[in-house]
C-alpha cells in the first residue's frame, strides 16, 4: 500500500523511536515506506530527522536503487544544512526567547520557546516531505547554497539580537534593583567564559560542574560581602 | 508538599511524554528543561518555584546537538525531577538539592539509553528479517522505553520530595541560604550566555558584534521601561 502525504507525514515523526547503534534510522524509515524501501533492510540510515522528508520523498519518486547509489551525498547534504539550521539556529533561538520570557511570567518562559520552535519546525518537515515528492530537482533545489541555507544568515542575525537583548534586559534588570554587585560580576564572568568558551566547548558534563562552583564560589563572596557590609554597621 | 492521586498521575504521564519527546517521538520541544519544569510546577499549581530549577538546567545545557548519534542525558527527566525536589524543599537549599538530584537523575539516563538503544536494535533486526512483520508493534516499544524512563524519574523524584523532603523541611534555616540559589543562577547564567556568545560568534561570522550590540541597546531599553511602568 502506498501512504498518502498525511500518512508519510505523520510516521515521520517516529522516525527515530527504533534509534540504534548499527542502523541509525533504519528501521524507522522502512516503517514509514513499507514495502517501497525494503532494498534498505541491508545498511544503515542516518539523516536529520526534521529534513528526511526529502529522503522518503526521494524514494518514492527515484526509486530505491537510485537512492541506494547517492545515499551517502544526500544524508550528509541533510546533515549539513537540517544540524546547522534546526540544532545549531532555530533551537538555540528558541531557548534565547525563552530565557527573555521569563522576565514576564514561567508560563510566558515555556510558551516562547514551544511557539519559536514547533512553527517553524512544523513547517520545515512539510516542506521536505513536499519538495521531496516533487522529486529530484527540487530536493536538489532545496538543499543547494540557495535554499534552504539562504535562511541561515537572517537567523543567525536574529539569534544575535536576541542573546545581545538578553543580555541587555539581564544588566539593566539588576542595576535597576540596585543590585550592582551581581550586574558587574556577571558581566565580568560572562565575558572571561565567552573568552574561554570561543576557543574550546567544554563537554555535556564539564558545564553543570563549572557553573556548579561558579555559582559556590559567588555565594562565597555574597556572603564575605554580607558580612562585611553588617560588620560596617 | 503534599501530592494528589491526579497530580501524581498528571506528573508521570507528563514525565513520560517529556522523556519519549527528546528522542522517540516528534521532538517537540517540551523536554528542555524549562518547559517541562514549568508544566511540573503548574500541576502542583506553583510554577514560580519550579522556574529555578528549569532555568539553572536550561542554562547550563542551553543547545545540546543531537548528531551522529550522540548519547544525551534525558533533560526533560532530570528538570522533572528537581522540580518535585525544589517544590517539596523550598529555599536555597531546596534548589542546591534539586539540581544535584537533577544532575543525578540525568547521568543515570545515559546507560539507559544505551540500554534502550541496544533493545531497539536488536527488535528492529528480528522484524527486518521477517519482512517488516511486527515493525509497527517494535515501534510501539521504542516509543515506549523512554516513556517508561521518565516515569520512573518522575517516580524516582516524587518519592525523594516525599520521604528526603519532609524529614529536611523542618530542619532549623539559616538567612544566608537564601542567598545560594540567587548566586547559583548567577552562575548559571553568566555561563549560559557566555556559551551564547560562543555560538552566536561562529555562526553570524564578521558581523556578529554589531548584531549583538543592536540588541544590547534593544534589550537595555525595553528592561528600563519595563522597570520604569513598575
Amino acid at each position: 500500500m502506498r501512504r498518502g502525504f498525511a500518512g508519510l507525514f505523520g510516521r515521520g515523526l517516529f522516525l527515530e523511536a527504533l534509534f540504534n547503534p548499527r542502523g541509525k534510522q533504519r528501521g524507522g524509515i522502512v516503517w514509514i515506506l513499507d514495502e517501497e524501501s525494503r532494498g534498505l533492510s541491508e545498511e544503515p540510515f542516518n539523516a536529520n530527522p526534521v529534513l528526511a522528508g526529502y529522503a522518503v520523498g526521494w524514494i518514492r519518486t527515484e526509486g530505491i536503487e537510485d537512492f541506494r547509489r547517492n545515499r551517502s551525498s544526500l544524508t550528509s547534504a541533510l546533515g549539513g544544512v537540517g544540524d546547522r539550521l534546526i540544532w545549531g539556529l532555530l533551537r538555540p533561538l528558541a531557548v534565547v526567547a525563552s530565557l527573555i520570557a521569563t522576565v514576564v511570567s514561567p508560563i510566558a518562559a515555556a510558551a516562547a520557546l514551544l511557539l519559536v520552535y514547533n512553527p517553524a519546525e512544523i513547517y520545515l518537515r512539510w516542506r521536505s516531505l513536499r519538495q521531496g515528492l516533487e522529486g529530484r530537482a527540487a530536493i536538489l533545489r532545496d538543499l543547494s547554497r540557495d535554499g534552504l541555507l539562504a535562511h541561515a544568515p537572517r537567523m543567525a542575525r536574529l539569534f544575535a539580537l536576541l542573546i545581545g537583548a538578553l543580555a541587555g534586559s539581564w544588566f539593566v534588570g539588576h542595576i535597576a534593583s540596585g543590585r550592582y554587585f551581581e550586574g558587574a560580576a556577571g558581566a565580568v564572568v560572562s565575558t572571561c567564559g565567552w573568552l574561554f568558551l570561543r576557543r574550546r566547548a567544554l563537554g555535556f558534563w564539564r558545564l553543570p560542574l563549572v557553573a556548579f562552583v561558579l555559582g559556590l564560589a559567588w555565594f562565597a563572596v555574597e556572603i564575605v560581602r554580607a558580612m562585611t557590609i553588617a560588620s560596617g554597621r | 508538599m503534599s501530592t494528589g492521586l491526579l497530580q501524581a498521575i498528571g506528573i508521570l504521564v507528563w514525565a513520560g511524554l517529556c522523556s519519549a519527546d527528546q528522542r522517540a517521538v516528534a521532538s517537540r520541544q517540551i523536554h528542555q528543561p524549562i518547559v517541562a519544569a514549568v508544566v511540573t510546577g503548574l500541576i502542583f499549581g506553583a510554577p514560580e518555584r519550579a522556574l529555578p530549577v528549569g532555568l539553572w538546567l536550561q542554562l547550563v545545557w542551553p543547545t545540546p546537538m543531537p548528531i551522529g548519534g550522540a548519547l544525551l542525558p534525558d533533560t526533560g527527566s532530570a528538570a522533572i525531577a528537581a522540580s518535585l525536589v525544589a517544590l517539596a524543599v523550598p529555599g536555597g537549599e531546596g534548589f542546591l538539592i534539586a539540581i544535584l538530584f537533577g544532575l543525578l537523575v540525568a547521568w543515570f539516563t545515559i546507560p539507559w539509553e544505551r540500554r534502550l538503544r541496544r533493545a531497539n536494535g536488536a527488535r528492529e533486526e528480528r522484524a527486518l528479517a521477517a519482512r517488516g512483520k511486527g515493525l509497527t508493534g517494535a515501534i510501539a516499544l521504542g516509543v515506549g522505553g523512554p516513556f517508561l524512563r521518565g516515569m520512573v524519574a518522575a517516580g524516582a523524584g516524587l518519592m525523594f520530595a516525599r520521604y528526603v523532603g519532609g524529614w529536611i523541611e523542618p530542619l532549623p534555616r539559616t538567612p544566608v541560604l537564601g542567598l545560594l540559589t540567587k548566586s547559583l543562577i548567577g552562575g548559571a547564567g553568566a555561563l549560559g550566555l557566555a556559551g551564547l556568545l560562543a555560538r552566536v560568534q561562529r555562526e553570524t561570522g564578521r558581523t556578529w558584534f554589531s548584531w549583538v550590540s543592536a540588541g544590547l541597546l534593544i534589550g537595555a531599553a525595553g528592561r528600563f521601561l519595563i522597570e520604569v511602568s513598575r
